[in-house]
């Protein structure tokens, strides 16, 4: 692990008297590739938008690759490719003009300009739609005429808010293709916020940001593991059900909808129980005792609210 | 100082790519361009020759035609769509995240700012210098030195309005109806012009109500269909020092406000 292509310091910043950071610490190692994870209104783009210096954060600071977003926006932002959560391509120009474009704006040099512009669309696949109009590319093709256009100009790292949302999953998997293999070439470090656990998986390391604070930041694999390891998970036919199974079972550790979890080391006892009580075995749907994923991990570490909420 | 210099060619670099992308732009825009030949053929044609019979009656005896009189006019007046029309697009891409996008780059707001709006001044232009092609049907002969003499009016004008409209689009929080600009802003300013009527009525014509009359000397943009009319007709109805003086003004102190307030991050 190298240096820190991004050092976030003590960060803190609120909207019209809404904290949406509350002193936020965290190192981007150069050359990784960090999961920024929180559900909606956690944070994350706040916490994107001042490292691209777009927002002049109430205390603590930024450093990229040396310099302060405070001091030197400009050097930040010239280090920065960004992919911002809403599309922001230019419809009336071609695949091709939107990047040179951007290229233009960011400096690449003339003789440099159209090898970039051309290698950027091949390693996302899109050589063979240069000249279409990106008004006309599907919801898919633009997010990756965008990841294109954010590394145009070579930058050190990539900052992704929320790529994939909205897009299916041949399109999500297009573009973690197309990430693997710029990451490959390039070495650029990768930092992507998402509220999807699934897409942390991937990640070198997830950092989980919950109501303007990091509440975690571990490898996926400690990440699971940290959440109660092999703990009983058994499904009910609804809601109601589970709650009323939950009053009646021992060690139910958390419910999230029609969904138990039953703390681990005491299976005979929940067996027991279970037996002793048929009005709940008769609603249980399915039990499980499988690995955790990192959504148990995730829910573990931010899951405050019980109900429908945490399963939107 | 080495530093300073890359850097200023880089900043100016940045503005060039988006004075360059605006014109892209605009010229895909079949919209804009249906309007930039319908707007002068109506006012021209139709407003102009068809009714100047009635229209023109205080031009009797006045040294121009009233197709002539209007033909600067209606230049002055396919300049302000374009200006406001490219504010427009502005405040939309402000809502579609472009412009944010903009922002993200190291090039200053400044340098943005100026781009769009020689963008938006480049595209005014070359709608106004469309109105032209129309001269014959006046009965205006334009000759190459006469428009190379309008050229400067009209870039002050579309400069002022561009900067104008931006200034405005950068306050506004969503996008409203082209509606809104026209009528507020650009009708007004044409109408209020001396555009269609005489500034300074000829011996023996009806005089025009004194607050209309303030009203267009107030109108900054009276003073720049005055010096258009002079470069392109070679007749005027105002004092050349206070026109130029007025139009001058007119440019630098929209272009400064805009630039101080528009685009910050």
């Amino acid at each position: 692990m190298r240096g820190a292509a991004i050092a976030v310091r003590e960060l803190r910043h609120t909207y019209a008297g809404v904290t949406a950071l509350e002193g936020v610490t965290l190192d981007l190692p150069a050359g990784g590739f960090t999961a920024l994870l929180g559900r909606n209104g956690a944070g994350k783009t706040t916490l994107v938008h001042a490292i691209c210096a777009l927002v002049r954060p109430a205390g603590g600071d930024v450093i990229v690759g040396g310099a302060s977003t405070a001091d030197s926006p400009r050097a930040v932002r010239g280090q920065l490719g960004i992919v911002f959560q809403d599309p922001a391509l230019d419809a009336r120009l071609t695949a091709r003009e939107n990047l040179d474009f951007h290229a233009r704006l960011y400096g690449v040099p003339r003789r440099e300009r159209r090898a970039r512009v051309r290698d950027a669309l091949a390693t996302v696949g899109l050589a063979d739609r240069a000249y279409a109009r990106a008004g006309t590319l599907s919801r898919g093709l633009k997010r990756r005429l965008e990841i294109a256009r954010a590394f145009t100009h070579a930058p050190r790292v990539l900052v992704l808010d929320e790529p994939t949302t909205g897009l299916d999953v041949q399109s999500r998997h297009r573009i973690w293709a197309c990430l693997d293999a710029l990451r490959a070439r390039t070495g650029v470090t990768l930092l992507l916020t998402t509220h999807r656990m699934d897409e942390s998986g991937d990640a070198d390391r997830v950092a989980v940001l919950d109501r303007g604070r990091l509440c975690a930041l571990d490898t996926p694999d400690a990440l699971r593991a940290r959440s109660g390891g092999g703990a009983l998970r058994l499904t009910l036919t609804d809601a109601d059900t589970a709650a009323e199974a939950a009053a009646r079972l021992p060690g139910v550790s958390r419910r999230s909808g029609a969904t138990l979890w039953l703390a681990d080391g005491d299976r005979e006892a929940v067996r027991a129980a279970l037996l002793r009580d048929p009005a709940v075995w008769q609603g249980v749907t399915s039990l499980d005792t499988g690995a955790p994923s990192l959504e148990d991990a995730f829910l573990d570490l931010t899951g405050h609210e019980t109900g429908a909420a945490q399963d939107a | 100082m080495r530093d300073a210099l890359i850097r200023l060619r880089h900043d100016l670099a940045a503005a060039h790519a988006v004075w360059r992308r605006e014109v892209i732009r605009m010229a895909r825009d079949r919209g804009q361009l249906v309007g930039a030949v319908s707007r002068p053929v109506l006012w021209v044609v139709i407003f102009g020759l068809g009714l100047s019979p009635y229209l023109g009656a205080g031009f009797t005896g006045a040294p121009v035609g009233y197709v002539a009189y209007i033909l600067p006019a209606i230049v002055a007046l396919n300049i302000l769509y374009p200006a406001a029309q490219a504010a427009l697009g502005t405040v939309w891409e402000r809502d579609a995240g472009v412009l944010r996008a903009l922002l993200a780059a190291p090039a200053p707001p400044w340098a943005i700012f100026a781009g769009k709006l020689a963008g938006a001044a480049t595209i005014a232009v070359a709608q106004g210098l469309v109105v032209l092609l129309l001269a014959p049907v006046a009965g205006v002969s334009v000759t190459p030195g006469g428009v190379l003499a309008a050229l400067l009016p009209m870039a002050a004008l579309a400069l002022a309005f561009g900067a104008l409209a931006l200034a405005l689009a950068a306050r506004m929080r969503s996008v409203v109806g082209f509606g809104v600009f026209a009528n507020t802003l650009i009708l007004p300013a044409f109408f209020l012009a001396g555009s269609i009527f005489p500034v300074a009525p000829a011996a023996g014509a009806a005089a025009l109500p004194d607050w209309l009359m303030l009203l267009v000397h107030i109108n900054p943009v009276t003073y720049a269909v005055d010096e258009l009319r002079w470069a392109l007709i070679g007749y005027r109805q105002l004092d050349p020092v206070l026109a130029r003086g007025v139009l001058a003004a007119f440019t630098v102190i929209p272009v400064a406000a805009a630039a101080a307030t528009a685009f910050r991050r």
